[in-house]
């Protein structure tokens, strides 16, 4: 049982694209410290294969909701920055509402008698 | 502003070596990064790189799901497909040249041979929505001949039609007419057409330059001699000269004031017949001389063509019915002169070649679509053939790239990716080849499309059918390659020969079924070949009845000139005597019927027999000079020729052809019998028989025939034979010379020898012999080349079967034969299917053959045999490299 609770959940569709807008609320940051962001903030319940964050970044470059510059870390390493644009403050809004409504809608049918309680 | 981030991120993304290294940086920042924490965490750097990796899952999966955002999508992926597919090619070189050459000879045939057909029969006329135009023909029950199937009508006919219909909102009569255009060159002839003064507005036709006709202009008889002349002709003849609108020209020595020219490609409503100037009706009377003029107010002549335009609303089929029933009432009502006519309409679209040849012209450009089509199918097998075996060598490289994970579907149209760039590039050659191809046949096209609107352009029609033919093609021959490759079975591929031998047999089945096909394809279009060829041999030697090598003609209309009869005999007189006094012509005879061409038809009514279906039966008459029967060497088989006594005022004769007497008086003789024409007032007597003569064809039934002497019976247009001693090339331009002395403003035409007109008379099944011939040809050549590539790859894939049997003591003669068996086996399988194929496709084209059987028994005994002789060939190279295998060295290589 406890085993189960312990096992990372792959993610779902899409989510990813959110998770990385969300991330980079907070500022500037390359690729591998969005990932670690992720994972610490979900406390290590969300897998995020390190590799598919890539074609992700480019997905949300190219509809132009971030953008991307080259700059150097703090281990002195060149790495790409990316940062929201207008636009990706704006699709993070619509979406993180979109979410919450999902997810509130899927925990009253997994869930029914919550309310009355 | 998004399209904005987008566009700007995939033209940064369009430098790929640059996106290429930045992802590559990037992910391998990444993976430091995340080993340099590792180790941080206390593990080796070994251990950390693992796990970094581990973490980050697929770097190559990465990389390219990345790269997938930056391209256009499915284009990108064409993209890359045509790149790779052109790297492909170009490692195989040969290979890819044998599929494109093939390629292009099928699609380059079909596409010439389409051009023409389009040109000819579906071009719309350049006229204002041609769909609502119809043609109104005559029918005659008493002359239903295969050229009298449709006729003009009466131009009084054609009034009543005009005034009673209601559901024309124009109806126009229009005949052609040879004009005389005096300007201050060479005297010209020019094909001209009196037409009613709406003909170019019920037609929609607009002026180039200046106007059309008014309905003034068609008024008063004679009174507005004005011109519409064809943008060629002015162009041609008066350089393009923009003030000549408002100008006279000089036509039949009247001046016509010239009040516009037509539009580029307009030249009337026949393809074949086409008009280079157009005056109205009304100036009949200055046109028609002679006889003609009586003819014009004769409601039996029937000498108009006519064109509808239907009202709005108006069917086809109402519009037929109403003008059926006005014809009925018409022939109730002249009895007499409408005896069994009736009328027929047809859309414009369909006797812009006039029908009664529209038929054959049908017939031989689906000929030719079929042959070419052919030659396509062949060299669609072909291809696939090629690719197949190419399939079976890239077996490893896709099951390779199957097992690396790509998905079947995009195997599957890379390479259909590679088809269609085969067949693009086959397609765009094979438009170059038609170029070319079509102004080689059109400079060969015969007179009588010589001067004409045809517009043989490459317009959308054309481009779209070569477009459609090449995607057409890359599917047919691409699908089996393709199919093969979604079946690939991983395992057994990968590990390569082992695997072969079940693979080989089933594909071998596929290889020879298409092999079987082309043998029979080919052999089809070889049949078809070898018929026409045989036909062209019967049309050569088909004897027209008259003198034929040492002849030659020139034409001439002085009634153009407004010769009056008298002058015009004393001119032909004049003209038969100076052109004899010229050293090596022997005689000279005026005839008012050039060969191989129409003679003016009249209605006959014999004395004392009986003519089938009672009055009304047309004969083509001939009015001659004294000798023609002498100059043309045509015998009379009884009676006399016509003297010098036989002049007007006396009494009034005739010789007919053998066809005519037995038409008249079966079984009688018919010198001394009597009979009369149409609207005469007295009665012929036959004093001659003459022998059948081709009349307009060569190889039809043999035509009536009446001749009568010129003297008795004027025209105002002739044709001078001169019968010569040697070749009549050489006195050609004396005897040119010779008539223009006599008048140098008379227009002088078709100035050539009887074998040059022979020739041209013999085009068309010159043409299709030559055309199908080449198209055979290149169907065998195809096939061969086919069957070479099959039994080559077999012989490659069967070395090692070989080899054992060589080992086991197999002699070599009996190899060679083994190999030559299974490849000749196949041939006899297709030329079996393919005579069958013939003899039942070629059944439809008894009517375009001279005097050949289709069963033709040489053809179809030649034709396999040619075909088995160059198979042979075509097997016993490989056959000799598979005798020549060495055993010992293949059994090695295992």
């Amino acid at each position: 049982m406890r085993k189960q609770k312990d096992e990372p959940i792959d993610m779902l569709q899409g989510t990813l694209d959110l998770l990385i807008l969300r991330t980079l609320l907070f500022g500037p940051i390359h690729g591998h410290a969005i990932a670690k962001s992720i994972e610490q903030t979900s406390q290590d319940v969300l897998r995020v294969d390190h590799g598919s964050l890539y074609p992700a970044l480019q997905r949300l470059e190219r509809r132009g909701l971030i953008t991307a510059k080259w700059g150097t870390s703090e281990n002195n390493r060149r790495a790409r920055y990316y940062r929201l644009t207008a636009a990706g403050r704006k699709m993070l809004v619509t979406e993180t509402s979109k979410w919450e409504r999902l997810s509130e809608a899927i925990a009253r049918i997994l869930n029914p008698n919550r309310e009355e309680a | 502003m998004r399209w904005w981030y987008e566009l700007k991120y995939l033209v940064r993304k369009l430098n790929r070596r640059r996106a290429e290294r930045e992802l590559e940086g990037e992910i391998r920042a990444h993976l430091e990064m995340e080993a340099s924490e590792k180790i941080d965490d206390g593990l080796t750097p070994e251990e950390a790189r693992y796990a970094a990796r581990r973490a980050f899952g697929s770097v190559a999966i990465a990389t390219e799901e990345s790269r997938a955002m930056w391209g256009f999508g499915t284009l990108e992926i064409l993209w890359q497909d045509l790149r790779y597919g052109i790297r492909l090619l170009r490692t195989k070189p040969g290979f890819a040249a044998a599929a494109v050459l093939s390629l292009a000879l099928g699609i380059g045939a079909n596409t010439t041979i389409f051009t023409l057909v389009n040109a000819l029969l579906l071009r719309p006329l350049p006229v204002t929505a041609p769909a609502q135009l119809v043609s109104v023909y005559g029918t005659d029950e008493n002359n239903r001949g295969q050229f009298l199937s449709y006729t003009p009508l009466s131009y009084l006919n054609f009034r009543d039609y005009r005034e009673q219909s209601r559901v024309f909102s124009g109806l126009v009569a229009h005949t052609r007419i040879a004009m005389s255009l005096t300007t201050a060159g060479e005297p010209q002839q020019a094909p001209a057409e009196i037409v009613s003064a709406d003909y170019f507005d019920v037609l929609g036709v607009k002026a180039f330059l200046g106007r059309t006709f008014t309905s003034e202009e068609d008024k008063i008889l004679g009174a507005q001699p004005v011109v519409v002349l064809s943008h060629a002709l002015w162009q041609t003849r008066f350089g393009g000269d923009p003030t000549l609108v408002g100008k006279t020209v000089r036509l039949n020595n009247l001046n016509y004031t010239v009040i516009g020219i037509a539009p580029q490609h307009f030249r009337g409503t026949d393809l074949a017949a086409a008009s280079d100037l157009w005056i109205p009706m009304m100036m009949h009377d200055h046109v028609f001389t002679g006889a003609m003029r009586d003819y014009f107010n004769s409601r039996r002549s029937i000498l108009m063509d006519v064109t509808g335009r239907l009202k709005p609303g108006v069917s086809f089929g109402q519009a037929e019915g109403e003008m059926k029933a006005i014809a009925a009432r018409l022939e109730q009502q002249y009895p007499r002169e409408n005896v069994k006519r009736g009328v027929s309409m047809i859309p414009l679209s369909h006797s812009a070649i006039h029908p009664n040849f529209r038929r054959v012209f049908v017939q031989s450009g689906a000929m030719l679509m079929a042959a070419v089509g052919l030659v396509l199918l062949i060299a669609c097998a072909n291809v696939a053939n090629l690719l197949l075996v190419r399939s079976e060598a890239r077996r490893r490289e896709i099951a390779m790239r199957l097992a690396l994970g790509a998905r079947r579907g995009r195997l599957v149209r890379q390479l259909l990716t590679e088809s269609f760039m085969l067949a693009g590039l086959g397609g765009a050659l094979g438009l170059l080849l038609a170029v070319w191809g079509r102004e080689l046949l059109w400079a060969l096209r015969p007179p009588f499309l010589q001067n004409t609107g045809i517009d043989i352009s490459l317009n959308g029609k054309v481009l779209g059918f070569t477009l459609l033919l090449s995607l057409l093609t890359s599917l047919i021959f691409g699908l089996a390659p393709a199919w093969r490759a979604s079946r690939a079975e991983l395992v057994a591929d990968l590990k390569g020969k082992s695997a072969q031998a079940s693979h080989g047999h089933r594909w071998f089945s596929l290889r020879h079924a298409l092999i079987v096909f082309q043998m029979a394809l080919s052999l089809v279009a070889l049949i078809g070949a070898g018929l026409f060829l045989r036909s062209l041999h019967h049309a050569r030697r088909i004897n027209p009845g008259f003198e034929t090598e040492k002849m030659m003609t020139l034409s001439f209309v002085v009634g153009a000139l407004g010769y009056s009869e008298a002058q015009g005999q004393e001119f032909y007189r004049r003209a038969e005597q100076r052109v004899e006094t010229i050293p090596g012509v022997e005689r000279a005879a005026v005839s008012s019927v050039a060969p191989f061409a129409w003679g003016f038809h009249r209605t006959v009514t014999p004395e004392g027999g009986t003519l089938p279906g009672g009055q009304g039966i047309l004969v083509t008459t001939n009015q001659v000079g004294l000798k023609y029967f002498d100059a043309l060497g045509i015998a009379l088989l009884d009676g006399r020729q016509f003297t010098e006594r036989d002049r007007e005022g006396v009494s009034r004769i005739a010789i007919i052809n053998e066809a005519a007497a037995r038409l008249f008086w079966p079984g009688q003789n018919a010198i001394g019998k009597r009979f009369r024409f149409y609207g005469d007032d007295s009665s012929r007597e036959i004093v001659g028989l003459a022998r059948n003569t081709v009349a307009l064809n060569l190889g039809e039934e043999p035509q009536p025939q009446i001749f009568l002497p010129i003297q008795q019976n004027y025209s105002p247009a002739v044709t001078l034979f001169v019968r010569t001693q040697g070749d009549p090339a050489d006195v050609l331009n004396a005897v040119r010379r010779e008539v223009q002395s006599l008048d140098q403003n008379l227009p002088l035409v078709n100035i050539k020898t009887l074998p040059e007109i022979l020739g041209e008379a013999l085009w068309a099944p010159r043409m299709s012999a030559a055309l199908l011939g080449f198209f055979g040809a290149l169907a065998l050549v195809l096939a061969a080349v086919g069957l070479y590539g099959v039994m080559a790859y077999t012989v490659t894939e069967r070395k090692r079967e070989i080899g054992i049997r060589l080992a086991l003591g197999a002699e070599r003669d009996q190899i060679l034969l083994l190999v030559l068996k299974r490849g000749l086996g196949l041939v006899a399988v297709g030329a079996l299917l393919g005579v069958g194929a013939g003899w039942l496709a070629l059944r439809m084209l008894t009517n375009l053959l001279y005097d050949v059987s289709v069963v033709d028994p040489l053809t179809f005994v030649a034709m396999p045999t040619l075909l088995f002789l160059v198979a042979l060939v075509a097997c016993y190279l490989p056959a000799r490299r598979a005798m020549k295998v060495d055993p010992l060295l293949t059994l090695r290589c295992e």
